[in-house]
């Protein structure tokens, strides 16, 4: 059965501030940017935002988390002269800025606001971050005194295994790599927008856990983008084409391995996400013209495309090679550059890019004729969520 | 095999911090015992300790085990990704391994002296009471054929 929400809301505008590494700008100057972009391209004004919905928590262990400095929580825009009308706000703990989209469609589809404003700004502290605490408590204590502590091993043993079983060679990644910088050159929204990188520098850079080099690793940046989203009666009336949620899923199957959950089976904990996409919105696999597919870590981007049913399992890093992802390819995939090289925006910068691709608004990194585009965020275990957009309401 | 020691005086591992679910996991540790849940009811092993057994909700309660164990995966982890480990030190490698007694009951260790590319999915590995974090015991898992 189709879901009940199905193409009742729409993206009306999209708006990204400035993109950085690390600068002594508070945070919350790019998300007022970011949502002053998003709610002018709607073409709206500020007072018409009566909703809010953001994923806030910072990217690092040992932020500080300060309102509007080095995140942006709900409080922030709260605190905004134009927000005396909003009447419904949301902040997601897990699940990143598809589940913000998601509680954004149900709130806007109850009537709980008219015009709901979905933001994720990002953080990069000065100097070295991640530090990890001297004493390891709850499930840590069985890892951390081990070395094994956060997102980089936690991929890099995934990722292991994953190469292991498939008998894949990390060297092939260079592939989806490499594309992904091609398309952040042709992205002015990119972090790296006007770096380029060869296989040769794949294949030369530095191992921080085996077999995930550098450049598997996405790239910290201080930046917001922000989206609104009304119901599609009124969207039609706005001068943006409408972008339709035509699906929106979370991951919330069991992890088999609680401790170790990203090293077990990221595929099998994908595949009921997409297939909750596929029967909401009553499309399948052949109906995406473009696909934003969550790529914090590389591999994660294989785990995608095989839980989407775009390959075999263990197929994905053959997948990806001769084009077949490039932005003229069978499948486009992360055609703005994805975290690895538009910047690490936890999923913000997949959604965005897929408004745009479907608004036919992304220049020279435009795909020719999508109709729907499939984004999949986190790594599918770790918060993994989704949605699909449309161009047509279904 | 190379020569790297098993207790690195210059890594200063995070210490685990017992509670009232995890306490005998560590005081077994602590006298050379490796020892996992298992529930009372249902018989499954689980890893790490829960307040209930997570596949039937019954009562866990803490079994020796065999400490064999086989090799799931494996990374070489450079600084600063390892916690508590200066700069400029050789990588840690980091292990999972699978208890003989339960497919998918995994432990996290860290293998010395290994090169890596001896390293195989299915490895044998056996437990070993070779290093400390701060006074605790640790339980860790070495090739089942190395002679140390």
């Amino acid at each position: 059965m189709t879901w009940a929400n199905r193409c009742v809301v729409a993206v009306a505008g999209v708006g990204f501030s400035a993109v950085e590494r690390r600068t002594s700008t508070p945070l919350g100057r790019f998300a007022d940017d970011a949502a002053a972009a998003a709610i002018a391209d709607a073409g709206l004004t500020p007072d018409a935002v009566d909703g809010l919905a953001t994923y806030p928590t910072p990217p690092f262990e040992g932020a500080v988390a300060r309102s509007g400095e080095d995140m942006v929580d709900v409080e922030h825009f709260l605190q905004a002269p134009w927000a005396r009308d909003v009447g419904w706000y949301s902040q997601a703990g897990e699940g990143m800025v598809t589940t913000s989209v998601r509680d954004a469609v149900h709130a806007l589809a109850a009537g709980a606001c008219t015009t709901a404003l979905v933001w994720r700004a990002m953080y990069v502290p000065p100097g070295t971050y991640g530090t990890h605490s001297t004493a390891a408590a709850g499930d840590a204590a069985f890892a951390a005194p081990y070395g094994c502590a956060g997102a980089i091993p936690w991929h890099a043993l995934a990722y292991r295994r994953y190469l292991e079983l498939s008998g894949g060679r990390r060297e092939a990644m260079a592939a989806l790599v490499v594309g992904s910088r091609n398309n952040a050159n042709r992205n002015p929204h990119a972090v790296f927008a006007g770096r380029t990188m060869t296989e040769q520098d794949y294949l030369g850079a530095r191992m921080i856990a085996d077999p995930l080099c550098l450049f598997d690793c996405d790239v910290p940046v201080t930046a917001a983008i922000a989206l609104v989203l009304t119901t599609a009666e009124r969207a039609h009336d706005l001068p943006r084409p409408p972008v339709f949620v035509a699906a929106a899923a979370q991951q919330t199957t069991r992890r088999e391995h609680r401790l170790h959950y990203t090293m077990g089976d990221h595929v099998a904990a994908g595949t009921p996400l997409v297939d909750d996409l596929w029967r909401q919105s009553g499309l399948g696999v052949g109906d995406v013209g473009v696909a934003q597919l969550y790529d914090g870590f590389a591999p994660s981007v294989l785990y995608w495309l095989e839980a989407a049913g775009f390959c075999g399992r263990g197929e994905a890093l053959d997948f990806v090679q001769d084009g077949r992802i490039a932005v003229d390819g069978a499948l486009p995939v992360n055609t703005g550059g994805g975290s690895l090289s538009q910047g690490r925006m936890h999923g913000m910068g997949h959604l965005a890019e897929a408004v745009l691709q479907l608004r036919r608004d992304a220049g020279a990194r435009q795909v020719a004729d999508p109709r729907a585009a499939l984004v999949l965020v986190g790594s599918p275990m770790l918060r993994g969520g989704g949605v699909l957009l449309t161009t047509e309401q279904l | 095999m190379s020569d790297r020691p098993a207790t690195d005086a210059a890594w200063t591992r995070p210490v685990p911090v017992p509670d009232d679910v995890t306490a005998a996991f560590w005081a077994a540790a602590g006298e050379g015992r490796l020892v996992v849940q298992r529930c009372a009811d249902c018989g499954t092993y689980q890893h790490p300790p829960r307040p209930r057994c997570t596949s039937c909700a019954g009562e866990p309660a803490y079994t020796g085990v065999s400490g064999d164990a086989t090799l799931v995966s494996w990374t070489a982890a450079h600084d600063p990704v390892v916690p508590g480990r200066p700069r400029g030190l050789a990588p840690v490698t980091i292990v999972v391994v699978e208890l003989v007694e339960q497919p998918g009951l995994w432990l996290v260790s860290d293998l010395v002296g290994v090169d890596d590319r001896e390293l195989a999915v299915g490895l044998p590995m056996r437990v070993a009471f070779d290093a400390t974090a701060g006074d605790q015991v640790l339980p860790r898992f070495v090739p089942a054929g190395d002679p140390s």
